[in-house]
């Protein structure tokens, strides 16, 4: 069970960042073809700086606590440094091991949040 | 026949005996794939460590015992679906390839923009990209029929469809999603008086229901070997003979041919003017002996046995208010699987919570994205059953499904 960690759906269950932002710099829609989870990521950048980050989207437990714990982390840093991140360092900050399908699901909304950082 | 027993019947699916995260494996994914028998591994390793040739190819012993296996199958094969002629069965490599052939070699020969294609909304994709692709490329209609609110097609409806103008309805005969059973025997018959051909996807038919291409009365016929205890990579087309002696090949290679000059070739006779290239003669024959296994457990057997589970299943699963069941209420008219949908959890963690039970379920939207879209749910999860399941399975599914509620 270790994939559903508390910590982990705790971020699902009581989102920090999930909703809608009213004017966003940029937004981007992912989609993943095989399982249907759909994620909607929204950002704010001001002066090189990631200000807000929202999402929304029906999407598994995965997918969605990750957007949140993804928002979370990068919220405040500058879009350089939120650039640099990996799906190694995602992974990491999600702290659990997922199995190779799930992975697709976790890393959805990074790869939403780097097309949106383009 | 043997007697009906699915404890005896594990004991000839050598996956059962392994541990799937430390459980024992409960399969509940039959409609994706089903497990593989001994007998069928047996003799795809026999014909490997004893007969392997290539077919059709030589005069030596070796070369003349596949391609006797070979045509065995063939034979043997036709008989099973009811095939007027075994000239009539053309190996592919599944379902998906069987029917881009119909779409492809008979459509684009066959359609033009005054024409009609007839489908159903709940089509797995490979019975619906393909008349949908043959329809933008030939100008013909493509009109997809929705179904009514238990998952079954309404008939009058489908009558209303039908014009002068369709010449092709491109049919499941059973829902991989929602299990229907559709009344392909009616179909064929209300087509047949407007002049229009019926092509059926029997992936999730053959090897749970009884099929025969002649008393269905249909024009093409589609399975995998796979979903029904044979390997992968080898699926069956049937088609009328009339039809096939109009059509030209699919793929040009050797075996195909009648001769080969500089400037021009000429076709072998059907089947051989279909199948270019060394077949997959190991699948063909594993399809042979997976067809002797359903063949000795008998059909109705295996029906009973599937529809006693499927109550079971479908009673269980009613008692969660958290549950609602896709597809048909009245169970004869419904294949042994049930997908569901559970409100408030993505059908990706319920399957994800099973699998640390060991316990095998599909989720997503099952390849069927526009039945997902008229139903409006992203995705839904299917228990789908095969002749090993028992209750005990079922019950462990049920306790699975508690156990993924209580976390999400
Ligand atoms: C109804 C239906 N049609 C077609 C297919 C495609 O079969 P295959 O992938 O073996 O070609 C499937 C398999 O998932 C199916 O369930």
């Amino acid at each position: 069970m270790n994939m559903y960690r508390e910590e982990l759906m705790e971020h699902y269950k009581n989102p920090l960042h999930r909703g809608v932002i009213k004017n966003p710099t940029r937004e981007v829609e992912k989609k993943n073809p095989m399982c249907g989870d759909i994620i909607r990521l929204q950002v704010i950048v001001k002066g090189n700086v990631v200000e807000d980050v929202k999402y929304n989207g029906e999407s598994c437990a995965i997918c969605l606590a990750s957007a949140d714990i993804l928002a979370h982390e990068v919220i405040g840093k500058s879009v350089f440094e939120v650039k640099k991140m990996s799906k190694k360092d995602l992974l990491e900050l999600i702290g659990v091991e997922l199995t190779t399908s799930r992975v697709k699901c976790a890393e959805l909304s990074l790869i939403a949040l780097m097309e949106a950082l383009k | 026949m043997r007697k009906f027993d699915p404890d005896t019947i594990r004991n000839d699916f050598p996956i059962f005996s392994r541990k799937v995260n430390g459980k024992e494996l409960v399969y509940l994914d039959n409609a994706a794939t089903s497990q593989k028998p001994k007998q069928v591994i047996n003799t795809i390793s026999d014909f490997y460590s004893l007969h392997n040739a290539n077919v059709h190819r030589g005069v030596h012993t070796l070369s003349e015992e596949a391609t006797d296996m070979f045509e065995k199958a063939r034979k043997n094969i036709a008989k099973f679906i009811g095939a007027v002629s075994s000239g009539e069965v053309i190996f592919t490599s599944g379902t998906t390839e069987s029917i881009n052939f119909v779409a492809r070699i008979w459509g684009e020969k066959n359609l033009t923009s005054k024409d009609e294609i007839l489908t159903l909304v709940s089509e797995h994709h490979s019975n619906f990209i393909p008349w949908q692709q043959v329809a933008k490329k030939t100008g013909a209609k493509f009109t997809v029929i929705e179904l009514d609110k238990n998952g079954e097609l309404d008939l009058d409806l489908f009558r209303k469809h039908l014009s002068k103008k369709v010449k092709i309805v491109a049919i499941s005969h059973v829902s991989n999603v929602l299990g229907t059973i559709f009344p392909v025997k009616g179909i064929c018959k209300l087509a047949h008086e407007v002049g229009a051909l019926v092509s059926v996807d029997g992936a999730q038919a053959v090897g749970h229901i009884p099929v025969n291409v002649q008393s269905i009365d249909c024009d093409f016929y589609s399975f995998s070997s796979h979903k029904m205890f044979g390997p992968m990579g080898v699926g069956v087309l049937w088609a009328r003979q009339e039809i096939l002696n109009t059509i030209p090949p699919f793929e040009y290679g050797g075996g195909m041919i009648d001769a080969v000059s500089i400037l021009n070739s000429t076709w072998a006779e059907t089947p051989d003017k279909f199948e270019a290239g060394t077949p997959n003669v190991s699948g063909v024959i594993g399809l042979l002996a997976a067809v002797d296994y359903i063949n000795k457990l008998s059909f109705e057997s295996i029906r009973e046995h599937e529809v006693n589970l499927l109550k079971y299943l479908s009673e269980s699963l009613k008692k969660f208010d958290r549950i609602r069941i896709l597809g048909p209420i009245d169970l004869e008219n419904r294949a042994g699987l049930v997908s569901f949908i559970v409100h408030g959890a993505h059908a990706h963690d319920v399957a994800s919570v099973l699998s640390t039970y060991g316990i095998a379920v599909r989720s997503g939207h099952h390849c069927t994205m526009p039945l997902h879209t008229s139903l409006k749910i992203p995705a839904s999860v299917r228990a789908s059953l095969n002749v090993y399941n028992t209750k005990n399975d079922i019950d462990k599914l049920i306790f699975g499904l508690k156990e993924a509620l209580k976390i999400l």
